[in-house]
């Protein structure tokens, strides 16, 4: 599990970061792992390599060594049996390494939530650096994450944005079957 | 042989999308992710369809403040990293307040930022009072 960092270290671990997204900047090798994915996202990971996608135009490649990768790539909600092996592939991994989680599964456990199975998203194993939504990502939305972890995109959904809307005064609204006041 | 398929390639052209650079435009009818549109959410007067019909749970309906101490609010929350993105909250929407866009640029760096929070005030005591009607048979929440 990952231990909490103190405000020293975690601004050190910012500065590396930047540090190693300007060694990744032009050409990243890519690891993936299957922590359980029902295989829609790999399906979407594979027409990265494409003609039409063709994500080697970027400088972006799959290996199949985690010795020789700069980025795990893990799709699925993380099974128990799967926990051991993503652990042991991160540990396998040289540093600088960025951990990208891929699907609403890997991101929070999407359908399969937290059960006696599934831990219920990568976070809980491994210290993420991009989240990638969608159930599967499509491939240019796995592109911009791919991107934004080297920093070559910019991120566009920023959330908690908090809009406060007044209500209509009570005359204006008409009665609803099912309509519960606080009283 | 090795002409035809260089005729053919020079016929077709680069297929390639140039995405980082250029922007590509999807067809409208793409599913990118379901947008509240607040001023036409219902949720102050217990709407909650969108949350019964959402199948992952990515959208949930909180109640904060007692009216006491804090101003009572009900939070929409809109979860992407639950999302799914099957466009039933759309269909199941009866203001039509939801609706998918095509946008594809969706990751982030924090998982807060997949988190949207709607938060609309409900109305207060006070503001009854000042409306002339003193809500009498108001049943009481769960």
């Amino acid at each position: 599990m990952v231990e909490p960092l103190s405000e020293a270290t975690r601004g050190a671990s910012e500065q590396l970061k930047m540090r190693a997204q300007r060694l990744f900047g032009r050409s990243l090798h890519i690891r993936h792992v299957d922590a359980g994915s029902c295989n829609a996202c790999e399906s979407e990971i594979k027409l990265l390599t494409s003609p039409y996608y063709d994500m080697q135009r970027l400088g972006l490649f799959f290996t199949t060594s985690p010795r020789h990768a700069d980025l795990l790539l893990v799709t699925g909600p993380v099974t128990r049996a799967m926990v051991d092996p993503l652990r042991q592939t991160y540990e396998a991994m040289p540093d600088p390494r960025l951990v990208v989680a891929v699907g609403a599964c890997a991101c929070s456990g999407g359908i399969f939530g937290e059960s006696a199975f599934t831990l219920g998203g990568v976070e809980k194993v491994l210290p993420v650096d991009v989240f990638i939504p969608g159930c599967p990502p499509s491939p240019l939305t796995l592109i911009h994450g791919l991107l934004l972890a080297l920093g070559r995109a910019e991120q566009r959904l920023y959330g908690s944005i908090r809009q406060i809307h007044r209500p209509p005064p009570l005359q204006m609204l008409a009665p609803q079957a099912g309509e519960r006041e606080r009283s | 042989m090795i002409f035809s398929w260089i005729q053919r390639g020079l016929r077709t052209g680069v297929l390639t999308t140039r995405y980082p650079a250029a922007i590509e435009h999807l067809p409208e009818d793409f599913r990118g992710r379901p947008v509240l549109d607040a001023s036409r959410c219902q949720a102050v007067r217990g709407c909650d369809a969108c949350v019964q019909i959402c199948l992952p749970g990515a959208l949930a309906l909180q109640n904060n403040g007692d009216g006491t101490t804090q101003e009572p609010d009900r939070r929409l929350i809109l979860d992407y990293g639950r999302c799914i993105q099957c466009g039933l909250c759309v269909t199941a929407c009866p203001t039509g307040a939801l609706h998918m866009t095509a946008d594809y640029e969706l990751a982030t760096k924090d998982r807060e930022d997949l988190r949207m929070v709607t938060v609309f005030a409900l109305p207060t005591k006070s503001d009854r009072k000042e409306n002339g009607k003193e809500e009498s048979n108001g049943r009481a929440i769960e």
